[in-house]
């Protein structure tokens, strides 16, 4: 048996184990997802020190007297301080990388949500269609307002939630449904795609 | 004032007393009155007087009540009875002991110093009686008895009589000499008097110190005194201290005023005196005013029973005596004296009291009262305690014999006093061997420091010559005695029974002595002569004389030669001289009346060395009667219920200091002889002391010690102190009374649980099963917290439920109870049963329809192209020759959505000759990149950090060639190329995160065509940037790769048939879907 006979045999019986989770939890299917994570938590790494940590080893060996490189040591430094903060008495020398870590993202992130997101989506509404667009806006406005639950319910009358809370709690169910349509259909795209390859596989190992 | 009672209304007056107007019938203001502090009755306010009696009624004070003095804190210690309760002995005559009877005769009278036999210092003693104490004096040493001292400084005196000082100070010593001991001890502790005043003193005060005495030619003989003649001679001292103050000569001592008040007894003495052939006192003419000038008795005795009034001499002498002498007025003054001596008289007069020897004090007559002070003096000389019994005893033998009409005139008191004595019977009459005792020579003044008692036993031995006195001096000394002699024995005629014991004291050498006096050299037989108080003073007959007398009815006593003593020392010698007797009279000396002070010589050493001792012995214990011997102070004081106190008390320093006092010059027979080694005392001052003369009784000569007791004093004193020293430090009587030991019997009586090995019983603990204290007694157990209410709330009011509401609540348990079980019966049931096999056969019915789709005939139409697709599969066409830069974001999980897109692409970038650059911020992306292109592609490399990263990566696809850095790695030259001539990004993922990042911090900054290939789920969020033009193009899912495919006439059609798998795995789905919940809403329908 050569190597893709075999790695065939381990895929397929992991991802039997993983649809015997049909039956309930069980070992195989925490096997297949054990080795699952703990195969691609593995491969991380492998790629991390491939990817970075090596390549900036051999940079420095190169060439000891860069700036650049010696620039470099500050997120390595930040990088080992954030090790310590598995380390309970230590773990307040992670908390400025961590700091600078959400600080940065944050400020990055918050950035690109108004420069890429919704001032390109506010913008996009085309004349074209207004209707669509005041549909968009309309549902989009009603979506943000289910999310609000200030009420003054009368003295003596149960409290409801509002009309407009409920077209927009409507509207997220419609939203919820076709995510979950998505789903299901990109799981059914995935067992498929595995039957298709093992049996082009077992196919060709037949024939 | 008016003594009317004026009312308010009318106006009238109302005699005292009224309550309503005598007028109007108006209620009168009740008058003030007072009431008188006498009678107690009521007064007008304005009287001074009282109505009713009389006596001032303002500014009286009335008498103040007896003082019932509180016992002062004793020093003596606390101690308990030895004996339990219930073992005392009853009281009663048969258990008195033997001691108690001995020391209590019949009709014995109590003295002073038993009554207060405590009162050692000044501090117990009143206050009359210390404030007379001059503390700035010499200081004193009581005992003056029998020491040659004491005559001679009676001597010196004697030069100095004229001066009102000097014999005050004598009278003030006599006045001390009769005080009981426990007055007397009290005198020296304040050092009112010099023991031994100084000779100096006596001549050198009033400027006459350097006068000599007078010589004894001019000396008048002065006649012994007896004792017996009156009840106190130093009463006569008061009266001569008076007639001193008068002008008077020393000489007139003794001898009363003319015009004095003489107390009715005492005229009676000396009436009898008279009538019994006596006569008057020598020296006065007035007879029987004689003895009633030494003091006025009945005032005395009213003073002392009640009176007020005081003798007009006493009086006087209350105003004239200096403050440095004793005001004796003052003592007989005071009512504190008078209780005293009353309540002394209730339980019995002293003993010297009782002597009332009235015919002998007639006899004597004038002698008495002219040697009044030298019989006080000798008296003074005794033992205290000798000198009370030597009048108790001659008072025996002297008996008074008073008239009836006498007897009417003294006093009740008095003539119960007198009324033991007349029944004491005569002595009996002596041969001739006690005649020749009695008529020793040697009789002078040094025998009047003996008690007149016991001069009459001493008279024998100290019998002098009469050689030198004058013929006329001696004559009447001879007349003189001999009518005190025959007065003596005609009036005394003792019984032999009583005289045994004297007969006894004679008896060790009757043969020894002569009946003769032998007359000695003058040298040696020199008596010093008796102080010659006065020129004017008629030699009186010498007492030994009138007892020798009196004992042999008749014998003339020999006459006393009068000795010339030029001096004091020269009297001194003289003194000692007329102290050496014969062999004969040696012997008859017994041994205890050597140590009085009469110096022994060797023969009689010789004479009582062999049976000395037996004889004192059996003096001093057989006998003795017993109510003498039981007044020896030992016995006296052993037999006293406080002795044992104490003894048993630590003494104090005061303590010693007193015994010191009482112990200096001390005369102390045998029985006391066995103290002295205890108490080295001043030795007998003889020329050569005998040897059963104890050491510390012989005393010094006068130029061996500047006082009497000299140098021993010092010692004993030092002695005394580093006794004193050496005792402990008299601690906190109460801290000695917690160390007292308590009696056994009282010991049993001690609570348990006082005493210190007592434990309380403890209470019986349980003991800890259970735990690290587990065996041990006593554990606290842990205290429930919740069980235990830690603050009591308000009281609620029970809540009272009827009858409806008591169904509502049974209906509405019954509605919950079958709520709960429906509920299980959905839950436990059919869910659990019926899911494994549904999702089993599910799973095989999904299987089958997949592997139908893919293997199975194509059941669909070609799908159509969709916009997004089209601009995606356009885009692609116009990057052709360009850089695509495809960032693979996805993870194996996804790969099976997303790696036939992946390759679709790829493939067509290919196919346009595109270069295709590389990139992923998953790990495993590049190995996706990798698995789907199936070549080594040109890549960036893992760029972390999201969308810090992407955004970097953005700025280098702006920068272009300017970018040489990207994610901590240098960028090569073709990398910076590449990414300067990027004209297409596709972002192949699943995630929306990595989408988004992608498009704000790449695609849209650096408006670059970007075409994402993501997952169908993922689709719907692509779709509107692909609106907004942010995305070029969208190919989402399955569906939209095989219409790519169809678009980019790919030859692989296996995306077609995994999308026909695909549509029969949805119908599937939707069919178990529907199937599901048809069997749901069946189920339910059944429930319902």
């Amino acid at each position: 048996m050569n190597n893709e006979l075999i790695g065939l045999a381990v895929g397929l019986l992991l991802t039997l184990f993983v649809y015997s989770y049909i039956w309930g939890d069980n070992a195989l299917y925490r096997l297949a997802v054990h080795v699952l994570v703990g195969v691609s938590a593995a491969y991380a790494a492998i790629v991390v020190v491939r990817q970075i940590m090596l390549p900036f080893y051999a940079e420095l060996q190169a060439d000891p007297n860069s700036l650049e490189l010696a620039s470099g040591l500050v997120p390595f430094v930040l990088g080992l301080l954030l090790v310590l903060k598995r380390l309970p008495r230590l773990a307040w020398l992670g908390t400025p990388t961590m700091a600078f870590l959400i600080g940065v993202g944050a400020a990055v992130a918050l950035l690109g949500a108004l420069q890429g997101t919704l001032l390109p989506q506010v913008t996009a509404v085309s004349a074209s269609s207004p209707l669509v667009g005041l549909i968009v806006a309309v549902l989009t406005t009603f979506t943000l307002l289910s999310f609000t639950f200030r009420a003054t319910p009368a003295p003596d009358q149960p409290w409801k939630r509002p009309w407009w809370q409920r077209i927009g709690q409507g509207i997220l169910m419609i939203t919820f449904g076709a995510l979950f349509a998505n789903v299901l259909n990109t799981s059914l795209v995935l067992l498929i795609e595995r039957l298709s390859y093992f049996f082009s596989q077992i196919t060709q190992l037949l024939s | 004032m008016s003594e009317a009672i004026i009312c308010k209304s009318c106006q009238a007056a109302n005699p005292l007393g009224s309550k309503f107007c005598n007028n109007c019938g108006e209620r009168l203001p009740p008058a003030t009155t007072i009431l008188c502090p006498h009678c107690r009755k009521p007064n007008p306010s304005h009287h001074l007087y009282c109505d009713h009696c009389g006596k001032r009624m303002v500014g009286e004070k009335l008498p103040d009540a007896p003082k019932t003095e509180e016992p002062k804190p004793s020093r003596e210690m606390f101690s308990l009875p030895a004996r339990p309760p219930g073992m005392t002995t009853p009281i009663g005559p048969e258990h008195v002991p033997e001691w108690k009877k001995d020391a209590e005769p019949e009709n014995a009278a109590y003295s002073l110093e038993e009554i207060a036999p405590l009162q050692k210092s000044t501090g117990e003693l009143p206050a009359w009686l210390v404030e007379n104490i001059d503390s700035s004096g010499p200081a004193f040493e009581p005992p003056k008895e029998i020491t040659t001292d004491y005559f001679q400084e009676l001597l010196q005196a004697a030069e100095s009589h004229s001066k009102p000082n000097h014999a005050r100070e004598m009278a003030q010593a006599q006045i001390e000499a009769d005080l009981p001991d426990w007055l007397q001890d009290v005198v020296p502790a304040t050092g009112a008097l010099s023991e031994k005043p100084d000779s100096a003193l006596f001549f050198s005060s009033g400027g006459q110190g350097e006068e000599a005495p007078q010589p004894a030619a001019t000396t008048p003989p002065v006649s012994a005194p007896s004792a017996r003649t009156l009840p106190d001679e130093w009463l006569f001292d008061l009266e001569t201290d008076n007639a001193e103050e008068e002008g008077s000569s020393i000489a007139d001592w003794g001898q009363p005023k003319a015009d004095a008040e003489f107390p009715d007894w005492l005229l009676d003495f000396a009436g009898q005196a008279q009538d019994s052939g006596g006569k008057p006192t020598a020296g006065t003419d007035q007879g029987e005013a004689d003895y009633s000038g030494v003091f006025k008795m009945s005032e005395f005795g009213e003073k002392v029973f009640g009176g007020t009034d005081l003798p007009d001499w006493l009086g006087e002498e209350e105003t004239t005596t200096e403050p440095d002498s004793v005001p004796v007025s003052r003592i007989f003054q005071s009512p504190e004296f008078a209780q005293e001596v009353r309540q002394t008289l209730d339980s019995g007069p002293p003993d010297w009291f009782l002597v009332e020897d009235v015919p002998d004090e007639e006899e004597q007559g004038e002698e008495a009262t002219a040697v009044a002070p030298e019989g006080a003096l000798a008296e003074d000389g005794v033992p205290d305690w000798l000198n009370e019994l030597g009048p108790a005893y001659t008072s025996q033998l002297s008996p008074p014999v008073l008239s009836p009409e006498d007897e009417q005139g003294i006093p009740a008191w008095l003539g119960d006093l007198a009324a033991p004595a007349t029944a004491v019977p005569q002595p009996p009459a002596l041969d001739e061997e006690e005649e020749a005792l009695f008529a020793l020579p040697g009789l002078d003044d040094a025998e009047m420091a003996l008690p007149n008692w016991l001069g009459e036993l001493t008279l024998p031995a100290l019998q002098k010559t009469e050689s030198d006195q004058p013929a006329d001096e001696v004559e009447e000394e001879d007349e003189s005695d001999a009518v005190l002699q025959e007065s003596f024995a005609a009036e005394q005629e003792p019984a032999s029974s009583d005289l045994e014991w004297l007969n006894e004291l004679l008896a060790p050498g009757p043969e020894a002595l002569t009946a003769e006096p032998t007359p000695l050299p003058k040298a040696e037989t020199a008596v010093p002569p008796p102080p010659s108080f006065s020129d004017d003073v008629e030699p009186g007959s010498d007492w030994s004389a009138v007892v020798a007398a009196s004992l042999d009815q008749g014998a003339p006593s020999p006459a006393v030669p009068e000795p010339v003593a030029e001096s004091p020392d020269e009297l001194f010698d003289l003194f000692d001289e007329g102290l050496s007797l014969g062999e004969a009279e040696e012997a008859e000396i017994p041994e205890w009346l050597t140590q009085l002070g009469l110096p022994p010589t060797d023969s009689e050493s010789r004479t009582y060395e062999s049976d000395a001792d037996a004889e004192a012995q059996a003096l001093m214990t057989d006998d003795l009667p017993e109510w003498i011997a039981s007044l020896r102070p030992d016995l006296r004081e052993a037999s006293k219920p406080s002795a044992g106190l104490m003894t048993a008390a630590p003494l104090l320093a005061d303590d010693y200091g007193e015994m010191q006092d009482e112990l200096e010059g001390a005369v102390l027979p045998d029985w006391l002889a066995d103290a002295a080694p205890a108490v080295p005392g001043a030795r007998l001052d003889v020329a050569e002391p005998a040897a059963s003369i104890p050491e510390w009784l012989q005393f010094k000569k006068q130029g061996e010690s500047e006082s009497l007791f000299g140098s021993d004093v010092g010692d004993l004193a030092a002695e005394l102190t580093d006794l004193l020293q050496a005792l402990p430090p008299a601690g906190d009587p109460a801290d000695e009374l917690v160390k007292a030991v308590l009696p056994d019997w009282l010991q049993a009586l001690k609570p348990k649980e006082l005493s210190e090995e007592w434990h309380a019983p403890q209470p019986e603990q349980p003991v800890q099963q259970y735990g690290a204290l587990s065996g041990i007694r006593g554990v606290l157990e842990i205290e429930p917290v919740m069980a235990i209410p830690r603050e009591a709330g308000p009281v609620l009011t029970p809540f009272v439920v009827n009858p409806d509401q008591q169904q509502q609540a049974s209906l509405l348990r019954q509605i919950q109870a079958s709520l709960q079980e429906q509920a299980r019966t959905i839950t436990l049931t059919q869910a659990t049963v019926l899911s494994p096999l549904a999702r089993t056969l599910i799973t095989l019915l999904l299987f089958i329809t997949l592997l139908l789709g893919l293997f199975g005939p194509n059941l669909q139409r070609p799908p159509v192209a969709s916009a997004s697709v089209t601009k995606a599969h356009a885009a692609l066409t116009a990057a052709a020759g360009r850089t695509v830069l495809v960032a693979f974001e996805y993870t194996p999980a996804m790969s099976a959505e997303l790696a036939p897109q992946a390759a679709l692409l790829l493939q067509q970038l290919r196919q346009n000759g595109s270069t295709i650059l590389s990139v992923s911020q998953y790990a495993a992306g590049l190995e996706m990149a990798h698995s789907s292109s199936h070549e080594e592609l040109p890549s960036l490399g893992f760029i972390p950090g999201e969308a810090i990263g992407l955004r970097e990566l953005g700025g280098c696809l702006r920068a272009g060639l300017a970018c040489n850095e990207l994610a901590g790695k240098t960028l090569s030259a073709q990398t910076r190329a590449q990414l300067a001539d990027v004209a297409l990004l596709i972002v192949l993922t699943g995630e929306r995160t990595s989408l988004v990042n992608w498009i704000e911090q790449v695609g849209t900054p650096g408006n670059l065509t970007m075409v994402a290939g993501v997952t169908q789920a993922l689709a719907p969020v692509a779709l509107p940037y692909v609106a907004s033009g942010q995305l070029t193009g969208v190919v989402g899912g399955l569906a939209d790769t095989a219409v790519y495919a169809q678009l980019s006439n790919a030859p692989d059609q296996t995306a077609v048939r995994q999308l026909n798998a695909q549509h029969l795995g949805q119908i599937l789905a939707l069919l178990i879907l529907l199937g599901g919940g048809m069997v749901t809403l069946v189920g339910q329908k059944k429930v319902s």
